[in-house]
């Protein structure tokens, strides 16, 4: 099972995410950057990371990762409610961009994208 | 030459002897003759009948034949010359004229001599030569002398002749101590004549000027005789009552002094004079009405000044009005009484003549003045009128007054005297005329003055006064109006200086004022003063020119008027931070907003694939409803973050090449599967244009949607692309309700809606095309509307194709 790890701030959001894709993949949640960055962790196939946490940003993150020898080619979708979130999307490295609210079905079709490649 | 050559010689001798003398006679003129005084028998040469005029042998020669020829002045002189020859001695020379049968007059001389024949016979040898050639000469060169002579006499004479000064010669005649007692002119030239009225042909009779002309002045022969004393030329300027004439005159001696010869030259300044003397009173009157405003005074300082100058005994101004004579003042010399009154004009035959005439009415002495009647007389005695100079006042061609000048003594009044008594009347008319002028101006002037202060504006003309170094230090104030102290607080500011009553004011008011004053420019500005504790809007402006440092301040104290703005602009602060702190809530608040509509959104879009999944359910579709609204709820969401970010200036364009043709088609079918509309897309080939595609992308849905949501389900909507010159234009056509007129002006303004019955059924919150609008001119390009109701509305976006949008 293919796993894939959600950084997301709001436990709303959280379980939404965790309901549309925890059936499928092996879903790991953070609520912040914060162990991403400190702790030993289980690498995933693809990184879901909300661009507005609090602490540690998302693009911050983001661009961490993609920083780091071990992570920069795991996929990074990143979500946003800000309409630009496209272009932010690219300036930190991410692969692709999700505006919040999103379709439910585009989200799973762009995640097994990137799992599956 | 033989002595008898008609008489001897031999044949052949004769012959040639003959010729020899022909071709002498001829070469000399000659001609020979001889007389027989016994037999009267005359022989005449060849030659001597040819200068006679006659042919060889014409005639036979006799004693008669020469004196028939000779000029009838001539022939007397030549018989007594004939008559004085006398036997063996020498020859005596007779010349005269004689006359040509062709009546031509040739000189001749003749030489004779008596002799006696060999038959004891006496006879005349004469020898005749024409000397017509050389006399002529000898006329010729003497006549050329006579004319240089004359010559030189005519240039002398047309030189006297043609000056204009009158010229002449004359000897003066002295008495026993010799001073000058008369004279006698010896040449006069013409303009002798002209310029004394003189007759030269009088004069030049031999009479003396005395006998001529008795009544020439003593003066002019007491200055002759001086010349002719001193024998010393002269010159001077002297006046004569006889003619009433001024003259410069340049008197000289001339020829040898006992002659007592002067040469006079002189001209007639008599113009000159009158206009000098003229102008001396004239002036003095002019100085004495310069400062004069008041037509009373006017009147007295005219009538004394002319009295002295004419030293006459009284002067007064008669105003005529209608049918009377009113005299208000008369200047008179003292013990005359005054004339003071009104006269009745019929009665007083002098004014009424001036009146009638508008001419000056002249009267050298009232007792002999034919032009006096009984009447008249009767009224000036009394008042020691003697005689007087009464000259029109006359205005528009009226007589309103009269000018009379009186002497109580018979005066024998000269031209020049009426002359500048009719053009002193002329100039008090006008200084009268004047002062009525200036006090009209005095009239405005205090007009002005209400003006100025009725007014609310403080006004005030200031002198700048300047230290030594002439750096302005402070200011006089000259004028000021009402409304000044209410302005700037100052009491009483008229002859004061703003020192003086404001000693703190600032160097900053002097610089400025005294700015205009030199420069001359006009200065609006705004000041404020600590010293007079106001801020003050003002106008200064110069007055006058830079010498006389004056300026002319309007203004108006703005302090409470500051203190208003200032408050206004703090309201405008706190509003401005007011709508920061709304559109930052409202970018906080749609973007916190969006969490739970995400997962709203979330989980409806699960529960409605799961219902599906289990077969289109009543239940399905219910959920498919919940999404919409969803979505509409994110849309609106986005406008207020759209809206927000406009009005912070933060709306991020992200510009690229765009295919606008393409982008047209995409969002087209977007929008056709959710509507039931026709599209109709009408494109023509575009340049590609730098833009960014998401939000051109969202003026098409924008402006789509708008054309579908306000038009019937089965109508169609035409899209038409076009490119022009450097720009591509899209205009989206639909056949909707139309819009109001009323409307079209703000249809794109933030969260106008159009606000009619019939649009109640079309819900937003005005943000859709304000958002579209605000993204075209971020692109630098430009979006209309036009509409009308009923009908369709046509809305119409142009795009640069070549622009910075950095």
């Amino acid at each position: 099972m293919k796993r894939i790890i959600i950084v997301e701030d709001d436990p709303d959001i959280r379980d939404a995410l965790d309901v549309i894709l925890g059936s499928t993949y092996n879903v790991a949640i953070y609520s912040g950057a914060a162990p991403l960055l400190e702790e030993d962790y289980e690498l995933p196939d693809l990184y879901i990371i909300d661009k507005q946490l609090s602490g540690v940003s998302g693009l911050s993150l983001c661009e961490y990762l993609k920083g780091q020898e071990d992570t920069m080619r795991i996929p990074v979708i990143l979500l946003s409610a800000s309409p630009d979130i496209v272009k932010l999307a690219k300036s930190s490295g991410a692969d692709d961009a999700l505006e919040k609210p999103f379709k439910v079905n585009i989200l799973r079709a762009m995640v097994r994208y990137y799992v599956d490649k | 030459m033989p002595e008898n050559i008609a008489a001897k010689g031999g044949k052949q001798e004769g012959q040639l002897l003959q010729t020899l003398h022909d071709y002498a006679e001829e070469i000399g003129n000659l001609g020979t003759w001889t007389w027989n005084m016994e037999t009267n028998k005359a022989v005449y040469s060849d030659n001597m009948f040819r200068l006679f005029g006659m042919e060889p042998g014409e005639v036979e020669p006799s004693f008669d034949t020469i004196p028939k020829f000779v000029h009838p002045d001539d022939r007397q002189r030549l018989l007594a010359g004939a008559g004085q020859l006398k036997e063996n001695q020498q020859p005596i020379l007779i010349g005269y004229r004689i006359i040509r049968k062709d009546n031509e007059v040739r000189y001749l001389t003749n030489k004779l001599k008596l002799v006696r024949n060999s038959n004891h016979e006496r006879v005349i040898i004469g020898v005749t030569q024409d000397v017509t050639e050389a006399k002529l000469e000898e006329y010729a060169s003497l006549s050329l002398k006579e004319q240089t002579v004359q010559q030189t006499n005519d240039k002398y004479q047309e030189l006297i002749s043609s000056i204009d000064e009158g010229f002449g010669v004359a000897e003066v005649i002295l008495d026993d101590k010799s001073n000058g007692v008369d004279m006698r002119w010896l040449l006069l030239n013409p303009q002798f004549e002209r310029l004394t009225g003189l007759s030269r042909e009088l004069l030049l009779s031999g009479k003396t000027v005395r006998e001529a002309a008795p009544n020439i002045e003593d003066k002019w022969y007491d200055k002759y005789g001086d010349v002719v004393r001193r024998n010393q030329p002269m010159r001077f300027e002297e006046y004569s009552p006889t003619f009433d004439k001024w003259y410069d005159v340049y008197v000289f001696p001339t020829d040898a002094p006992e002659l007592k010869h002067v040469g006079i030259l002189f001209q007639d300044i008599t113009e000159r004079k009158r206009r000098e003397q003229q102008q001396e009173y004239l002036l003095k009157i002019s100085d004495a009405l310069g400062s004069v405003s008041s037509p009373v005074v006017i009147e007295e300082i005219v009538t004394n000044t002319a009295m002295n100058h004419f030293k006459a005994d009284r002067c007064y101004y008669c105003e005529v009005d209608g049918d009377s004579a009113i005299i208000r003042r008369d200047a008179a010399r003292a013990g005359l009484s005054p004339v003071v009154g009104t006269y009745p004009l019929n009665s007083f035959v002098t004014f009424k003549n001036v009146v009638d005439e508008g001419q000056p009415f002249i009267v050298d002495n009232v007792y002999t003045s034919g032009m006096v009647d009984e009447h008249l007389r009767t009224l000036c005695i009394p008042f020691q009128i003697i005689s007087f100079i009464a000259v029109p006042v006359v205005k528009s061609g009226t007589v309103v007054g009269i000018l009379c000048l009186v002497q109580s003594t018979p005066r024998d009044w000269m031209q020049s005297e009426i002359a500048l008594a009719v053009e002193t009347a002329q100039r008090t008319w006008a200084a009268v005329e004047n002062a009525n002028a200036e006090r009209a101006l005095r009239q405005n002037e205090q007009k002005y003055r209400t003006l100025f202060d009725s007014i609310d504006e403080g006004y005030c003309i200031i002198q700048m006064i300047y230290d030594d170094d002439g750096k302005a230090v402070d200011w006089l104030y000259l004028q000021v109006n009402r409304a000044f102290e209410l302005n700037n607080g100052l009491h009483d500011a008229e002859g004061k200086t703003i020192v003086e009553m404001a000693p703190d004011i600032e160097g900053k008011w002097m610089e400025i004022y005294d700015k205009v004053a030199k420069t001359g420019e006009p200065l609006r500005f705004e000041e404020s003063s600590d010293a007079l504790n106001r801020i003050f809007s003002l106008y200064a402006f110069r007055i006058g020119e830079e010498h006389e440092r004056k300026v002319a301040v309007i203004f108006t104290d703005i302090t409470e008027r500051k203190k208003t703005d200032e408050a206004l602009r703090e309201n405008e602060k706190q509003l401005r931070m007011l709508l920061r702190q709304r559109d930052e809530f409202i970018g906080v608040a749609s973007h916190e907003l969006k969490t739970p509509v995400t997962v709203m959104k979330a989980y409806a879009e699960i529960v409605q694939e799961r219902l599906e999944k289990l077969g289109g359910t009543e239940d399905g579709k219910l959920l498919a409803r919940l999404n919409k609204q969803i979505d509409r709820l994110t849309a609106l969401i986005n406008d207020l973050l759209d809206t927000t970010k406009i009005s912070e200036g933060q709306l991020p364009l992200n510009p690229e090449p765009i295919d606008l043709n393409e982008l047209l088609q995409e969002r087209i079918e977007e929008i056709r599967r959710m509507a039931s509309h026709k599209f109709n897309l009408k494109k023509r080939s575009l340049p590609g244009i730098n833009a960014d595609r998401e939000r051109i992308g969202q003026v098409i849905t924008n402006l789509l949607s708008n054309a579908i949501k306000y038009s019937p389900a089965d109508a169609t909507v035409t899209i038409i692309s076009e490119a022009n010159c450097n720009t591509v234009t899209v205009s989206i056509c639909d056949e909707g309700y139309g819009i109001p007129e009323e409307a079209l002006d703000r249809i794109f303004e933030r969260f106008f809606r159009v606000s009619n019955n019939a649009m109640d059924t079309f819900p937003g919150m005005g943000l859709g095309l304000y958002i579209t609008a605000q993204i075209i001119q971020k692109h630098n390009g430009s979006i209309s509307v036009s509409s009308k109701q009923g009908e369709g509305s046509v809305f119409t976006f142009t795009l640069p194709i070549n622009t910075d949008l950095t």
